[in-house]
């Protein structure tokens, strides 16, 4: 099977060799048991606190967390960041009030938290930051960036291909962006439409919109049916969040667009992020012109983030190094087809309650 | 103070001794220094538009903006000092004067206008929310400078900065309730309007003043959490309103005006601090804490509904026993 406008080869080949990485990545370094053969875990109380519990991502990341570390004899209590500073700072400090042996934190901002990091230094707990770098001032090690930045870069590069294929001149791009968020906009807004350019040149992107919108459901809706009756042209659309690209393909399919035509893209490229069960199905779905979806691996990311905080517990990693390690997430291709889609996902989210994998049955390869 | 608020602010009282005896009973990291210092330090913001709040509040008024106006001040503070490069005092003076205009615009709208406080307050969380957005461009406010977060992170005689300004403005405005015409006004109108206007009482200047003020007090609270966070961060103080109610209701204030007090407000805005850093202690769900928080403002409403009633019957029973008296 090969790509449809790259001409790559793809499909189950690289379906495969995408769940050999990620079980390779899951593979731990060597490290980190105590002299007697106990983990350096075992007996520990630890706290990790989301980004927020919004997504089913942080949630599964913080469950599967738990899962390893609580196997390894450890007990963790997982306090959700609430997609808020504030939140944050307190949970770390009420950790450390309550005498944790350690803290893991997805910082929602690096910044606010200093004081509260610091103050947990100062008092001997070890903390570690993951998803994003922590502000060089605090000196923490990170425990695992994610590689969104490259994921979504490589998608630029087959949007802009898509382009050149059909004879576009021009990217026409909406984006639905939450700019005080280092993650959606640096590292996948920003870095998708600067892959752009430098594909196709500053003159030949156009932002049509590039703004921030409140990632919630309706209004990603709305906003789109808007840009939409607004009458201006784009031909590439992308959404800092899952629930942002779900919403402004319901609008589009809902206005005739999004379609695909002789098995391109007929108006629009689409990309996602998070690979939520709505996108997926628009990623299955051979009607829909949504291209790429960019999984993050909460169950592979938490066993990351494990083993470099036990490197940490054990001394091997110093406790205030600017040590960074990769979170890998996956891209997938709407040529991957659903059993591979399904079967990576699956596994990384078994552990959310409620959580459906994709039913390959009700949906065409 | 009426017997039916001397009864709830003893239920209150009792109620705050039995949740932290029981958090101390269940973790010996509650009672500590380093804890307890979280708890103030976390409800200083709480409790410092409270006091404004709570007075508001009993004069029938309410303020729906004071989460939106924390951000709004945080970021013009840091905007200040950071991009403009002004002295601290200065930055720090501009974010609670733009907390204190929002609550002028909210006194015009609802006094002299009378348009209903829900309704303005609801116009000016949005306006005072897109104004921050838009003076950021929507992104943090960083670069605020070294001494910038001395306010929300630093300490005076071994005690947390937020502590001591919560301190002073809950003294502050406990004056004000106790010993001027401001508090006593303010109850004045807000248990009976009308009398209170028959009695020469300036009930709407009283009630504009309480605007202002409360606008002021949530500038303030932004400028010390914006020096907490070391940004001025845009996303900032999102349902803070409901914390401020819930305080204030929990505290004792009657949602129908004319009761209520600045210490039953730091009573309640405590209560919900321990109940929240304790749970956090004992390692309880966030969605459990959640459930939790609820269920005490439900009890705290429903007991100020109770205690009500039983008044009622009880002025109802006199009332009869008088009339049956006088007709025998």
């Amino acid at each position: 099977m090969r790509h449809p406008t790259s001409n790559r080869p793809v499909g189950r080949l690289r379906g495969v060799a995408v769940i050999a990485a990620i079980a390779a990545i899951g593979v731990m370094p060597a490290s980190t048991t105590a002299q007697d053969g106990d983990s350096v875990v075992a007996g520990k109380r630890l706290t990790f606190i989301t980004w927020g519990n919004a997504s089913e991502y942080q949630i599964a990341q913080g469950e599967w967390f738990k899962q390893f570390a609580e196997a390894e004899g450890a007990s963790v209590n997982v306090i959700d960041g609430k997609i808020d500073p504030l939140a944050q700072i307190k949970a770390i400090e009420d950790s450390v009030a309550a005498g944790v042996d350690g803290i893991v934190i997805q910082q929602i901002d690096p910044v606010p938290v200093v004081a509260a990091v610091n103050a947990a230094k100062e008092a001997g707990v070890p903390i570690m930051n993951v998803g994003g770098l922590a502000d060089p001032s605090a000196m923490i090690p990170v425990g695992g960036t994610f590689n969104d930045e490259q994921l979504v870069r490589e998608s630029a590069r087959d949007a802009a291909q898509w382009l050149r294929d059909t004879g576009r001149e021009k990217a026409e791009i909406v984006l639905f962006d939450v700019p005080q968020n280092i993650v959606c906009h640096d590292w996948r807004m920003a870095a998708f439409k600067d892959e752009l350019i430098k594909e196709l040149g500053a003159d030949n992107v156009v932002d049509v919109y590039n703004d921030l919108v409140d990632q919630s459901l309706d209004v990603v809706t709305t906003k789109m049916e808007d840009i939409i009756q607004s009458g201006r042209s784009f031909n590439i659309y992308s959404a800092c969040g899952g629930t942002g690209a779900v919403g402004g393909l319901d609008a589009l399919t809902s206005a005739g667009r999004a379609k695909m035509e002789n098995g391109i893209p007929a108006d629009t490229w689409v990309l996602s992020i998070d690979a939520t069960p709505g996108e997926l199905a628009y990623l299955l779905d051979p009607e829909v012109s949504l291209m790429n979806t960019i999984a993050l691996t909460p169950k592979t990311n938490a066993e990351v983030f494990l083993a470099n905080f036990k490197q940490i517990l054990s001394g091997e990693i110093a406790p205030d190094a600017n040590h960074v390690a990769e979170a890998p997430g996956v891209l997938f291709r709407k040529a991957d087809g659903c059993e591979i889609v399904s079967t990576a996902l699956a596994d990384q989210y078994a552990i959310v309650p409620g959580y459906q994998a994709v039913d390959c049955s009700t949906i065409g390869s | 103070m009426t017997t039916t608020y001397r009864q709830k602010l003893i239920i209150n009282v009792i109620a705050l001794v039995a949740v932290a005896g029981v958090f101390a009973i269940l973790t010996p990291r509650f009672l500590t220094d380093v804890n307890l210092t979280n708890v103030l330090r976390n409800v200083a913001p709480v409790v410092i538009v409270g006091s404004a709040f709570t007075l508001l509040m009993v004069a029938r008024g309410l303020d729906l903006s004071v989460g939106s106006v924390i951000a709004l001040s945080g970021c013009i503070a840091a905007l200040a000092a950071g991009i403009e490069g002004l002295p601290l005092p200065i930055a720090f003076l501009m974010g609670i004067a733009a907390g204190a205009v929002i609550g002028l615009i909210n006194a015009v709208l609802t006094v002299p206008f009378g348009i209903n406080a829900v309704i303005a307050t609801l116009g000016t969380l949005y306006v005072a929310r897109g104004t921050a957005q838009l003076l950021t461009g929507g992104v943090s406010v960083y670069g605020v400078g070294d001494d910038f977060d001395r306010l929300g992170n630093g300490s005076f005689l071994g005690i947390a900065n937020p502590i001591w300004v919560m301190l002073i403005v809950v003294v502050v405005f406990m004056a004000l309730e106790r010993f001027t015409l401001l508090g006593r006004y303010a109850v004045a109108t807000g248990s009976n309007p009308e009398a209170a206007f028959l009695s020469g009482v300036p009930g709407r200047r009283i009630q504009a003043t309480l605007y202002v003020l409360t606008g002021a007090m949530a500038g303030l609270a932004g400028v010390l959490l914006a020096s907490r966070l070391r940004s001025g961060q845009v996303n900032v103080g999102v349902g803070f309103e409901f914390d401020v109610i819930v305080a204030t209701i929990l505290g004792g204030t009657s949602l129908a005006g004319g009761e209520g007090t600045v210490s039953g407000m730091l009573i309640g805005a405590l209560i919900v601090g321990i109940l929240a850093n304790g749970l956090n202690l004992i390692g309880v769900p966030a969605f459990w804490q959640t459930v939790a928080q609820g269920v005490v403002l439900v009890l705290a409403v429903g007991l100020d509904v109770a205690l009500r009633a039983r008044l009622k019957r009880r002025r109802r029973a006199a009332a009869t026993g008088a009339g049956a008296q006088a007709a025998a």
